[in-house]
């Protein structure tokens, strides 16, 4: 085998992907847990987590950039390191939204309008595209891919339904608008984490090959 | 080989079953190639692969060698060239070649240029217009108009490549053949050639063997891979870079060779 | 760790620098030694020769003028000039190049860029290396058999002329060779991938390349031409002949012979000694300057081709 240390820098690269991947997980889990409990002390915690994710943003684009100039890496090396980028940004994203969760409970003054049901079904969708594109995404398991975003549908579905629902109550009762308001946001966010999901599966595909899917 | 064989429509080239043995030894086995009008192939493979000896089959230059034996259609705009009442003078007049070194002819600059056209009977009164287009074609009129009765071996490596290159064209071929022609060359000198042949591609079917995958990626069109005297993978050099199908053409490009 | 670590480091490095130098006193005293001995050979070989050059420009000189130069001996050749012999000597030169250059380069050229690898021009191959080993007195008797009698040329300038053309025609043959060896294999090909043929790459590229190691050659043979005195003893050379030839079936005097006569067969050995050496000096001065003359056209033809 020629090139060792070639090798091991892209070894290197995609196990800061996973690591990244479990800390979003992670981010994720904890602020819909805040979210659903109203717990704002576990809410805190789970934003000063984003500062690390930065750090290691940051490390990983700059491993990537090194590996372009420097190794000009060619075939399925150059596809991972692209859809590296790509999912890294991806996964950016999902923490930002994660955030925004986050920041409800802070916000939220008296309770939920309505028990989290369907809420809570959109984040285990979400939750399960997140786990599986990840692990599509270690394994380069095109079919885990595929059915990681198939799930994208339900949580369309769940999302343009509790929509219609708390747009009803609302114009039944004002008073409550602030709060539902709130929760409108939190499935909206729920929506694009699934989304982004979706687009980590798509670099999956595309890295395991070649080939450029629309899978959302 | 059937991969070697890509839908062109009119390929300029068109090489079928080539087989070539140097006395035992089997260097080609089984090539086939259609090589498209105005555009750049690039062959790649490791040293001793048979990419050299392939594209020395296209002018036919492995004749000059010993106990070489050589089997197979290469058909050139519908001419098999191994066919026997074909002149291989006249062949090599269609199909030029630069080689891996520049080596230019102890002579003047411009009498290197003029070399080809002079002894295939050119006029003397369109000589000095042939020498400055083939200069000019070859980007290097402007570095050397000046002086073109100095020698040509006063000049930089770079220069005299292309000044080969200038000495190629004056005999106005249609194909021309590359064979590393910048492994003896600085990287700049190296990048002007490389833009060198992008241009000219508008004229002429460029075939190029070279050891730099990031060359052969960033000029050609299409790409071959050589691999113990075989063809293993042809294509667009997109598919190739991004997404080789055989493992060893995987290999080979990702350097994890052997 | 790290400190002890820079410690040894450091003590290697010592023992490097000092056993370098020990080997590179070493290698200077075996130089200096090599060196000596080199020095010493190329000195005793410049020496010889300085001593011989010296010997006969001392002895000879007195006897060299004008009327040396170009008059007829006189006298049983114990006085007068030695013009015939010198004009002699020069046709002997352009009769025998004329054919010997031609032809050997052409021989040349075909054992070299057409011929393969064959049984055949193995067998041209030690013919000609045997050619050369040949002694000369062999060729002077070949030549009084073919060209003397059997093709009837009697002693003559012509057959004289054509046997020292056999006796060069292996030095020159080697000598353009080896020349056209040292074409570089890329001038060939890319003049034959422009759609040159052959010997119009031959003519055009490779002959011009090669043209200062055949002029080197073709200088050694004429050396030889000028100096040999077995090859032209059958052939052709006159004892005594106080008038030029006339023709190229005119028998001829030579420097050579004459030198040879005046010094063993002569009346007057004693008498002629001085026309013995200024001989031999107007014989030297003629080879050294054609040696000038191939040194000239080899650097003209070198600037030419290089940069």
């Amino acid at each position: 085998m020629t090139r060792e240390q070639y090798v091991k820098q892209l070894d290197l690269l995609k196990e800061s992907v996973l690591s990244l991947g479990e800390m979003v997980e992670l981010i994720f889990r904890d602020s819909m847990t805040s979210v659903i409990n109203l717990d704002v002390k576990l809410a805190e915690k789970t934003l000063a987590l984003e500062p690390e994710v930065d750090k290691l943003e940051e490390d990983i684009e700059a491993s990537v950039f090194d590996l372009l100039a420097l190794q000009q890496p060619m075939a399925s090396d150059l596809r991972l390191v692209v859809s590296t980028l790509k999912i890294t940004a991806d996964l950016r994203r999902i923490v930002g939204l994660s955030i925004n969760i986050a920041k409800i409970p802070g916000r939220m003054e008296g309770g939920h309008v309505k028990p989290l049901i369907d809420t809570k079904k959109m984040a285990d969708a979400a939750a399960f595209m997140l786990e599986n594109s990840l692990k599509a995404f270690e394994a380069q398991d095109v079919e885990l891919a595929r059915t990681a975003a198939k799930r994208d549908e339900e949580v369309d579905k769940l999302f343009y339904a509790v929509w219609v629902e708390l747009i009803e109550m609302m114009a039944k009762d004002t008073s409550i608008i602030s709060r539902a308001t709130n929760l409108l946001f939190l499935i909206r966010y729920l929506e694009r984490i699934a989304d982004h999901c979706c687009n980590i599966c798509e670099s999956v595909v595309y890295l395991a090959t070649a080939e450029r899917v629309k899978l959302n | 080989m059937t991969e070697g064989i890509q839908n062109v429509s009119k390929p300029q080239i068109k090489v079928e079953n080539l087989n070539l043995w140097y006395g035992e030894k089997q260097a080609l086995k089984n090539v086939s190639m259609n090589i498209p009008k105005n555009s750049i192939t690039a062959l790649i493979g490791p040293s001793g692969c048979g990419k050299s000896t392939f594209i020395r089959c296209l002018n036919r230059m492995n004749d000059l060698i010993n106990n070489c034996k050589i089997e197979g259609k290469v058909t050139i705009e519908s001419d098999n060239i191994y066919g026997p009442d074909v002149d291989v003078v006249d062949l090599r007049k269609s199909v030029g070649m630069v080689f891996q070194k520049p080596n230019p002819f102890p002579m003047s600059i411009y009498d290197n240029v003029a070399y080809g056209p002079r002894i295939h009977g050119a006029n003397r009164k369109d000589l000095d217009g042939i020498v400055e287009q083939a200069l000019h074609s070859a980007a290097i009129w402007d570095e050397v108009s000046d002086r073109l009765k100095s020698p040509a071996l006063s000049l930089s490596g770079g220069q005299q490549q292309r000044l080969c290159i200038a000495r190629t064209l004056a005999v106005k071929p249609k194909i021309i053949l590359f064979d590393e022609p910048t492994s003896a060359l600085d990287p700049i000198s190296t990048l002007r050639i490389e833009d060198l042949t992008m241009n000219l591609k508008k004229d002429y079917t460029i075939v190029i063997v070279t050891h730099n995958m990031q060359q052969a990626a960033r000029i050609s069109d299409y790409t071959g891979f050589f691999l113990m005297g075989e063809l293993i993978e042809f294509g667009q050099t997109k598919q190739i870079f991004q997404n080789p199908r055989e493992k060893s053409t995987e290999d080979y490009i990702t350097g994890r060779f052997g | 760790m790290e400190l002890n670590a820079d410690v040894k480091e450091s003590d290697h490095k010592a023992t490097r620098v000092q056993g370098g130098l020990n080997f590179r006193l070493n290698a200077k005293t075996s130089e200096k030694i090599a060196f000596a001995f080199l020095g010493l050979s190329v000195l005793i070989v410049v020496g010889f020769v300085l001593v011989i050059l010296a010997y006969i420009v001392y002895n000879g000189y007195n006897a060299i003028n004008i009327g040396f130069l170009t008059e007829m001996p006189r006298l049983m050749m114990t006085q007068g000039g030695i013009y015939p012999a010198i004009v002699g000597t020069l046709y002997l030169i352009i009769g025998s190049m004329t054919v010997a250059l031609p032809v050997g380069v052409m021989v040349a050229i075909y054992l070299n860029e057409y011929a393969g690898e064959t049984r055949t021009t193995w067998l041209i191959e030690m013919a000609i290396n045997n050619l050369a080993g040949t002694p000369s007195v062999v060729f002077g008797l070949f030549g009084l058999a073919l060209f003397v009698k059997y093709f009837g040329f009697g002693p003559s300038l012509l057959s004289s002329s054509l046997t020292l053309s056999l006796l060069i025609l292996p030095v020159i043959i080697r000598a353009t060779e080896e020349a056209l060896l040292t074409v570089p294999k890329e001038y060939r090909e890319s003049s034959l991938a422009l759609g040159v043929s052959k010997w119009q790459t031959i003519r055009h590229v490779v002959l011009p390349a090669a043209i200062p190691g055949i002029v080197t050659g073709s200088v050694l043979s004429i050396g030889r031409v000028a100096g040999e005195t077995a090859p032209i003893l059958f052939t052709g050379v006159a004892y005594f002949l106080p008038r030029l030839p006339d023709s190229v079936y005119s028998q001829f005097m030579a420097l050579p012979y004459h030198l040879f006569v005046l010094a063993t067969a002569g009346t007057n050995i004693a008498k002629t000694r001085s026309i013995q050496y200024g001989t031999a000096l107007v014989l030297l001065i003629i080879v050294l300057g054609l040696n000038l003359v191939a040194v000239l056209i080899r650097r003209h033809y070198r600037k030419k081709l290089k940069v």
